[in-house]
Order: structure tokens, then C-alpha cells, then sequence
């Protein structure tokens, strides 16, 4: 799939989208709708003209160019170790989550050896931790209700 | 390519460090000497929360940080004060955190204002909390004051009916402390154009001097530092005070503007007679929950006895004290806070509503704000 | 006043304060420093100092602490394309190209010297206007406001190159981020489903974190590169520095423009940078090298952010309106200092608005510098590998995220956006609209609401509309004819 054709659905699907927001917007108050109503589907109406001209405009070209698959099954892989390491914390709370997160990846993506992964994430502990205190900081601590160094 | 970066990186943690031991070396500045004697008293050694439901720098937050050093000193055993900031949900996120989430233990206290209070009054649907489940420990009042521009012509009660342009008023939200103000107008029977929407009070108040509004109402220190030098310039006419509820649910005079009459008497003055029906009731349901007890901090009620007792004493002892009344005088607008047997009578008051003036509320917001989130 | 103005001078040099006007400028600057940190935590940092203090002590921190957040804030914007808060947001348009192509100490010897000049432009400013600041601003009401607000919106056409209907598509996006939470004019939650988390509306820490870094950050992964695509860095900071010295007009055009707006309260503040960073290109003839890592680009908008502080004071400490969410915290801290924001502050209390326009100089002044000495290092972060400086930035944005309302929404959030941003980055969708439409989102709905309904259509006629309407349609046509004309001595 070239990347106009990705960009027509792209348009496409936030047409749907602000069709779908125009309609929750037409169950408010007056007051309240009268915003986010119009402006909904003032871009509804233009993700609709921006469709068809899109199309129209790859019709016209015929060359059609490959993207590098390789480049979008590394983008997937690397995604998904961030939604992973969300739902770490959302699992285990922040500071297990980090520790385990960091170990990970730096020993299988960063190829780091044991020792510099060891020290790097305990060097990122303490920071956290320093600066938590200094800082007021927060972080969520997981379903499990873990409480590590907090 | 690798030692520059391991150089590069160990000047950067350099610096960095520095910069820490710097903050390090303010906050061994703001630590306060722990300590105290050892008679094992419920608080001895440890530390308590006051959770904020607002985000820090605002009234409510002001108010907590400016208490919990003197509670610090106070309460027996000096346990260590933390204020936590949980805002989100205009304060209802923070109040249902409190109840459900933080453990019953005496070790957490809430500070609430009038924005948690209103909510939870007209039955909300997202709040989680319930007042009566908890226990006051120190309540603080403050008041307001209406004015308007002199171009209107209003010079006092008997004009109000018949004034030169019309009434315009610049609100934040019909659900806030907005909604004494135009209980007052509807008591006072005055027609009123109510435009809601403003980002604040600040706001609304610069909308009265530029003339997009006439007429407006201020809380006590915003009023004193903000309008009285428009009043002395001849550019605005104060008219009354919202006044306070006493113990025995009745309005009295406002005790920061002993000169100002309250709505009560500004009514007197216009109609001849004490106000009564519907509005007023409802008048006297908000001002007591929006001004009387503005804020107010609690604990869980199925805390330790000793909890609840030491911090009462402890809070007593605050309100008494001298050096809080003179350093609080911008936090604490001039009022005195209310505490002990005072405070649970006020409180009291505030939660027995009346649930026929509650649906008017409701109604009332329905039908002339478009507000049907609490139907 | 100019003899009180000495006098303010020696109270902020006293010996006994100059240490805390060093630790809220050091707080400051490690705050700008770490990307989605916002001046509200270090707020939340000194405000339990300043109990007790007295009050120049206690301003000297806390505004020394304010001065130097848009100084510090340019690291991350240049160097990760991350912006560091929400004033340095379009820094990142052409910083972040300069730093892709080597150029990150060049681009930060211009920011931060740009940074302190317009620092100092901003406090002659706020010191000169104290006379005139109350007509000014009560010129502008809901009508005028709107009209800002607008004027704010039409930089999305000026963003948004050569694809107008995507980037109008893009900036609607964010509009419609914006309305989600509490509406201005009723009491109702909006597109909130009954989620708590949702009622206050999206953060904007997160918003611009998940569109710009999440994106970034998993492209530098994919793609196994360092952000600087060449092996050494070209270009030091005194190249940046006579770079803005041969910009001197732009600088001062861009600070005097940015300390104005900051005065204005509720719209200015959040979108002064984008505004400069829009009108700059419009004014430029060779305009097709912006976004690309035209240094231009840099010296606009860190002119006018730094001098914004000043600007956005004056409605703060005059009318106890904050014209931005530092100078939001900053009227707590009034209140713990004893003192409450009014008219009192520019009668009795001048000394202590001096003091502040002191410390205001001073502190942008040394954090500027402070700024340069430590760029040599801090900009070698751009030639580290992705594998090996990304997981620890994914850390660091995680846990900032979180301080925007320390709830769960926030993580969830960041991800959310994040793919949004991924998607348009990689489909070469301009992403800059949305942060605009979101920031203005708001406002825009306000004040329209508020001008009808106080005037009806009445409100188009007031001479302060007309004036800003008609600066709305020559900066696009003006745009548009210099466009015209440049491509046109291109062809001859």
C-alpha cells in the first residue's frame, strides 16, 4: 500500500470519526453543542472533499512506490514494547514495571552486557527515586497494589 | 564515538548532580525539627497527609499549606504535615479518592471547598463521597459582597427594580459560587441578564470595569484589595453582603464588613418584609455550604477515637493562637475559623438539607440554566 | 520610579537573598530541562519554602524559578524534538531539523542568547507599561479575545505548507480534543463517557508529548540512528550567537510581539511562540527553508517566549487574572507571602513588582548563561544511539506524564496520542495544527459564547475587531503575495 492511499483511509476514518462526534454532540444542551457540534461537521465536511480529492489526485498518478516492510515490521516490534511496558505498569505499578521494562530491554535491544544493564538500571532507580522525594513526584502504582520504594 | 559519550555523560550527571545537591540544600532548609515528647500519643512520630483535591497554588491549596505547619505544632505528638495535590473533576476526584482509596486510619485528612461541597449537594452522579461519613476538624468561613456600577443608578435597596440599563452579570458556572449569587438575585426578584462562561473570578471582575458587565460580586479578600479602591473612586456601588449562617441556621451580618447589610436586610429594606419561600430557603442551604464553611478539613469517621480527638484539640489550639490569626490574614481573609462543638453545629446545619429545596435547586438550574445533569 | 527602581535593585542584591534567587533559577532550569515537566511541579517545589518568608525573598525564588522555565524548556525541544513545556513548542519546527542535520550547538547558542535577550526586553516592557497597564487591559474584552483567538488559529494555515486542507483537517482535530471535559458555558462534561479522569479535559503536557516524542522516539528506534544523523557536531555556539546578531531586528520585533501578547490574559500566553514563530516566516521572504532547519526559525519564537513572562505578569499581579499556568501557582504563592494581587501592588507595594522586574532580568540573564556553558555537553545527546538513550527517555516521559493528573488516564493517554502523532508523522501529515487547535480550543468556544451573548452580532462592529480582523487577512494575504512573488524571481 503506497502512502496516499494510506493517507486517503487515514481521511476517511476521521470523517467517520467526526460524523461520529457531531452525532454525541447533537445530544447536549444547546449551550454545549453548539461548538463542538459545527466544528465537527465542518471537518467532516472537509475530511469529505479532502477524500475525493485525494483520490482523484492518486488516480491521476499511476506509479505506484513500495514502502520498506522491513522499516514497518521494526516500527510494529518497537510499539509494542512501549504498550508492553504500559500495561507493565498498569500490572505491576511504576517501579517494578521500569526495572523489569529496563532490564529487558536493554540486555535484548541495546545488547548492553549483564553489568552495564544491572548498574544503568539501578543508577535510573536511584535518579527516580531522588528526584521523587526532591520533586514531589508521582507515579501510578498498579493494580497488584506491589509498593516498591514508595 | 564511546568515550565521548561516556565523557560528555559524566559531565552531564556532573552538572546534574549539582544541581540536585542544590534542591537537596533548600529542602533541608523547609525540614522541620520532628521530635517532641514521648508520652505515646496517637500522632507521636508519625506523618499525616492533608490531601488537596485542587491543583497547587490555588485557595484550597494556599489554605492547606498554610494550616499544616501550625497543625504540626499544635497536635499532640507533632506529627509531620504533607500536603498531597490530587486535582481533576473539579475536586470530585479527589474527594472520591479520599473515601475510597486512602486507608481509614487518621492519617489522612481531606480539605474541601465549596466546589467538593456543591456537587455532593446536588447529587452528582461521580461523587463517591459522603459527608456524613466524616468527621470536621476545622472549618474556615468567608463571605462576598455584590456591587454595581453606578451608571445603572442603583444606589441602594429601593432602586433595584427600577434601574437605568439592564443588569448584566459576568458568572464562571450556575453550578459553583455563582449559584448564591443568582439565588440572591431570584430572592431579590431583580431581572438580571446572567452571561456564564468566564474563566475565573479575575475575569469576570476585569468584564465589570471594561463595562461588559454592571453588576458582579467578589469574595471578601478579592473584594477588599480589588473593588474597595473602584468604590472609593466612585466607579462601582457596593449594595450587600451574602452574609453567614449562625448556629441556629438564621443570616447575620457578615463579620469582615460588620458595616455592610446582609441580603436579609437589603430585602427588608426593598420590600418591607422578611424574605420567604422557596429561593430563600434554598439561598440559606448554599450560603452555608459556599461561604459559611468554605472550607472545610475532615477525617474519616471510623477513625481511632484519639485520632479525631487529638486533632480537634490540636486544631482549637490553632485557631486560638495568635501568630496564626496575624500571619493569616490574607489566607484566612479575616475570619476565624471554626472549630470544636461550633464547627460541628455548623456543619450540621449545612448537611441537613431539605430535599424539597434541593429538587427547586434542581428545577431551578433546569429550567433557567439548561443544567439537566442532576434530573 | 526610577529612583525606587534602584532601590528595588539593592533589596534583590541583598546578600541574604541572592542564594534563593540561585535556587528557584537552578529548579527552573532542571524543570525547562526535563521534557513535560511544567513550571505547576516546580511551583509545587518551592511553594512550601516560601511559607514564612518575606515577601522579596520569597518572589526572588518563585520568579526566578518562572524567568528561566522557557531558557531550560529549548533542550529537549531542539534536541529530541520533545517539547520541553508548553512555551517552546514551535522551537521544535526548525531547532529539531538543525539538530537532525549536526547543527544542535549552533541552534541552542541562538535560543538561549535569543532567550536572554528577549528576557530582558520582556522586563523593560512589564517595567515601562506599569503606568498603562490597566487601560490596556481592559481594552480587550470577550470580542477582542476572540478575535486573538482566531488570529491564533490562522497559524495553522501558515504551518501547514503546502497540504492547507490536511493541516485545516488536522487543527479541526484538535479543536475537537479540546471541547472534551467541561463545557465553558453549561455545566456539562463532554465527550467524557462519565470518566472522571476526562471531566477537567486532556492535558496538554500529555497531548504534546504523545504527539511529538512517541512518534519520534519509536522512529529513532526502527531506524537504529542517533537524532544526529552526522558523526561530529558542526557548528558551536558562538556561531548561534552571530547568528542572532545578525537577526537583531527579528530578535526585537519577536520579544516586543511576545511581552505584548503575554499581557494578554487567557489566549496569549499558551500560543505567543506558534503566533511568532507564524508571523516570522510570513515576513521572511526566502521562506522555504523554515521547517527545515532555518535558524530563523529558532531565534523567533525563543524571543518571544522568554519575553512573554514579562508581559503575562502584568494581568497576574494587577488583576489576579493569570495569563499562564505558572503565573497561575504564582498568585498562591502571593497569598502564602502575605501579599494579594491588585492595584495595590503598582501603589504601596511598588517595590515589590520592581523587585520582580529585577529578578526577572537578572534571572534570565544567568540562566541564559548558565544555559550556554552547559549546551557543549547536553548537545553530545544527539550523536548517543536511539537503543541506548531512548529506553531511559521513555522513563522519563512516562513518569512525567503522570504528574499531569496522576491518574492512569495520563499513561493511557500518552499512548493514545502517541499513535496518532505516529500515524500523521508517518504519512507526512503536519501535526503542529493540532497542538494549536487544542491550546486555542477552548478560548476560541469562551469568548465567542461570551460576544454573543452580550452583544448579539454587534460585537463584529467594535473598532478592536476590526483592527485585529484586518491584521488576520493581511498577514494570510501577505503571506500568500510574498510567496507568490519569491517563486516568481525563482522562475526568472
Amino acid at each position: 500500500m503506497s502512502k496516499e492511499v494510506k493517507s486517503i483511509l487515514f481521511t476517511a476514518f476521521l470523517f467517520i470519526l467526526f460524523c461520529l462526534m457531531a452525532l454525541e454532540a447533537n445530544t447536549f444542551t444547546d449551550k454545549a453543542k453548539f461548538f463542538p457540534f459545527f466544528v465537527a461537521i465542518g471537518a467532516a465536511f472537509i475530511a469529505f472533499v479532502s477524500v475525493i480529492l485525494q483520490t482523484f489526485e492518486h488516480v491521476k498518478k499511476t506509479k505506484e512506490e513500495e514502502e520498506e516492510a522491513v522499516e514497518m515490521k521494526k516500527m510494529l516490534k518497537y510499539i509494542f514494547w512501549f504498550v508492553g511496558y504500559g500495561v507493565l505498569i498498569y500490572v505491576l505499578g511504576f517501579m517494578p514495571a521500569t526495572i523489569l521494562f529496563l532490564l529487558v530491554f536493554l540486555l535484548v535491544e541495546s545488547k548492553f552486557r549483564v553489568m552495564t544493564t544491572i548498574l544503568s538500571t539501578a543508577l535510573v532507580v536511584g535518579v527516580l527515586i531522588l528526584f521523587a522525594n526532591v520533586m514531589n513526584l508521582y507515579w501510578p502504582a498498579g493494580v497488584l497494589g506491589i509498593t516498591l520504594f514508595s | 564515538m564511546k568515550s565521548l559519550f561516556k565523557k560528555s555523560f559524566l559531565k552531564a550527571s556532573l552538572a546534574l548532580a549539582l544541581l540536585v545537591s542544590m534542591t537537596l540544600a533548600g529542602c533541608a532548609e523547609g525540614a522541620t525539627g520532628g521530635g517532641g515528647s514521648s508520652d505515646g500519643s496517637f500522632y507521636e512520630g508519625e506523618s499525616m497527609e492533608l490531601l488537596v483535591p485542587f491543583g497547587t497554588g490555588g485557595g484550597t491549596d494556599s489554605f492547606a499549606r498554610f494550616v499544616a505547619p501550625f497543625l504540626n505544632e499544635s497536635v499532640e505528638g507533632n506529627p509531620s504535615m504533607q500536603t498531597v495535590n490530587v486535582p481533576g473533576g473539579g475536586s470530585i476526584n479527589g474527594a472520591n479518592e479520599f473515601v475510597e482509596v486512602r486507608e481509614h486510619n487518621g492519617l489522612n485528612a481531606l480539605v474541601t471547598s465549596a466546589s467538593t461541597h456543591m456537587p455532593y449537594f446536588l447529587g452528582d452522579p461521580s461523587v463517591k463521597y459522603e459527608f456524613k461519613d466524616m468527621k470536621p476538624v476545622m472549618g474556615l468561613p468567608t463571605g462576598g459582597v455584590v456591587y454595581v456600577n453606578p451608571e445603572t443608578g442603583i444606589e441602594g435597596a429601593k432602586d433595584i427594580q427600577s434601574p437605568k440599563q439592564d443588569l448584566v452579570y459576568a458568572g464562571i458556572s450556575a453550578t459553583g459560587l455563582d449559584l448564591v449569587t443568582l439565588l440572591a438575585f431570584e430572592v431579590l426578584d431583580m431581572d438580571v441578564e446572567t452571561i456564564l462562561g468566564y474563566d475565573g473570578r479575575g475575569p469576570s471582575r476585569v468584564a465589570f470595569e471594561s463595562g461588559e458587565s454592571n453588576i458582579d460580586y467578589q469574595t471578601s479578600t478579592a473584594f477588599l484589595t480589588n473593588v474597595q479602591p473602584l468604590v472609593e473612586e466612585g466607579s462601582a456601588n457596593p449594595l450587600f453582603a451574602f452574609g453567614h449562617l449562625d448556629e441556629n441556621g438564621e443570616v447575620v451580618r457578615d463579620p469582615a464588613f460588620p458595616d455592610m447589610p446582609s441580603l436579609k436586610e437589603f430585602y427588608v429594606e426593598a420590600y418591607g418584609e422578611e424574605p420567604s419561600g422557596e429561593a430563600w430557603e434554598a439561598y440559606k442551604a448554599f450560603l452555608g455550604s459556599s461561604f459559611t464553611v468554605q472550607k472545610v478539613i475532615w477525617l474519616h469517621d471510623d477513625v481511632p477515637e484519639e485520632a479525631v480527638s487529638a486533632l480537634s484539640a490540636g486544631a482549637e489550639k490553632v485557631a486560638e493562637s495568635e501568630a496564626f490569626k496575624e500571619e493569616g490574614e490574607e489566607v484566612l481573609g479575616g475570619y476565624t475559623p471554626y472549630v470544636g462543638d461550633q464547627l460541628d453545629r455548623v456543619v450540621s446545619n449545612m448537611l441537613d438539607t431539605d430535599e424539597e429545596v434541593m429538587n427547586w435547586v434542581k428545577d431551578f438550574l433546569n429550567e433557567d440554566y439548561g443544567i439537566d445533569r442532576f434530573q | 520610579m526610577i529612583e525606587s527602581a534602584f532601590e528595588a535593585l539593592s533589596i534583590v542584591l541583598d546578600p541574604g537573598r541572592i542564594p534563593f534567587m540561585f535556587l528557584g533559577i537552578s529548579i527552573g532550569l532542571l524543570i525547562g530541562l526535563l521534557p513535560g515537566l511544567s513550571g505547576t511541579v516546580g511551583m509545587a517545589i518551592l511553594l512550601p519554602f516560601v511559607y514564612g518568608m518575606d515577601p522579596h525573598t520569597g518572589m526572588a525564588m518563585l520568579i526566578g524559578m518562572a524567568a528561566v522555565l522557557h531558557t531550560g524548556d529549548t533542550f529537549p525541544s531542539i534536541l529530541l524534538g520533545v517539547p520541553g513545556s508548553s512555551g517552546s513548542q514551535a522551537t521544535i519546527m526548525d531547532g529539531y531539523p538543525l539538530a537532525k542535520q549536526g547543527g544542535a550547538g549552533r541552534a541552542l547558542g541562538a535560543a538561549f542568547f535569543c532567550s536572554m535577550i528577549g528576557g530582558i526586553i520582556g522586563g523593560v516592557v512589564l517595567f515601562i507599561s506599569i503606568p498603562l497597564a490597566k487601560p490596556l487591559v481592559l481594552a480587550f474584552g470577550s470580542p477582542e479575545l476572540f478575535m486573538l483567538a482566531i488570529l491564533g488559529l490562522s497559524m495553522v494555515g501558515i504551518l501547514s505548507g503546502n497540504t492547507p486542507l490536511r493541516g485545516l483537517l488536522v487543527g479541526m482535530i484538535g479543536l475537537m480534543l479540546g471541547a472534551v471535559g467541561g463545557a465553558p458555558a453549561v455545566a456539562e462534561y463532554r465527550y467524557t463517557f462519565e470518566w472522571v479522569y476526562l471531566f477537567n479535559g486532556l492535558p496538554l503536557a500529555v497531548v504534546a508529548l504523545g504527539l511529538f516524542a512517541f512518534p519520534e522516539m519509536i522512529e529513532l528506534l526502527a531506524k537504529k540512528q542517533s537524532i544526529a544523523k552526522t558523526e561530529e557536531l558542526k557548528g558551536s555556539w558562538m556561531q548561534g550567537i552571530k547568528d542572532s546578531i545578525k537577526n537583531k531586528w527579528l530578535i526585537l520585533r519577536s520579544a516586543s510581539m511576545g511581552s505584548l501578547m503575554g499581557f494578554v490574559p487567557g489566549v496569549g500566553g499558551s500560543v505567543v511562540d506558534w503566533i511568532t514563530y507564524g508571523i516570522t516566516k510570513q515576513m521572511t521572504k526566502d521562506s522555504e527553508s523554515f521547517g527545515k532547519g532555518d535558524i530563523r526559525g529558532v531565534i523567533g519564537p525563543e524571543s518571544a517566549n522568554n519575553a512573554k513572562e514579562g508581559g503575562a505578569l502584568i494581568p497576574t499581579l494587577l488583576f489576579s487574572i493569570p495569563g499562564s499556568g505558572t503565573t497561575a501557582i504564582l498568585l498562591g504563592g502571593l497569598s502564602l507571602l502575605g501579599l494579594q494581587a491588585g492595584p495595590r501592588l503598582v501603589n504601596e507595594d511598588i517595590s515589590i513588582t520592581l523587585s520582580i522586574v529585577w529578578t526577572l532580568v537578572l534571572a534570565n540573564i544567568f540562566g541564559a548563561a548558565a544555559c550556554i556553558l552547559l549546551s557543549k555537553y547536553i548537545a553530545k545527546l544527539s550523536l548517543i544511539p536511539a537503543t541506548k538513550l531512548v529506553p531511559f527517555l521513555l522513563v522519563v516521559l512516562m513518569v512525567a506524564s503522570y504528574q499531569s493528573s496522576r491518574q492512569f488516564g495520563d499513561i493511557f493517554l500518552f499512548a493514545g496520542i502517541g499513535l496518532l502523532g505516529l500515524i500523521m508523522k508517518r504519512l507526512d501529515w503536519p501535526r503542529a495544527p493540532l497542538l494549536i487547535g487544542f491550546v486555542l480550543s477552548q478560548a476560541t468556544e469562551r469568548y465567542l459564547w461570551i460576544s454573543m451573548e452580550r452583544y448579539g452580532f454587534s460585537w463584529l462592529l467594535q473598532p478592536g475587531v476590526i483592527i485585529l480582523g484586518v491584521i488576520i487577512i493581511a498577514l494570510i494575504a501577505g503571506g500568500y503575495y510574498l510567496k507568490r512573488t519569491s517563486e516568481k524571481s525563482n522562475f526568472a
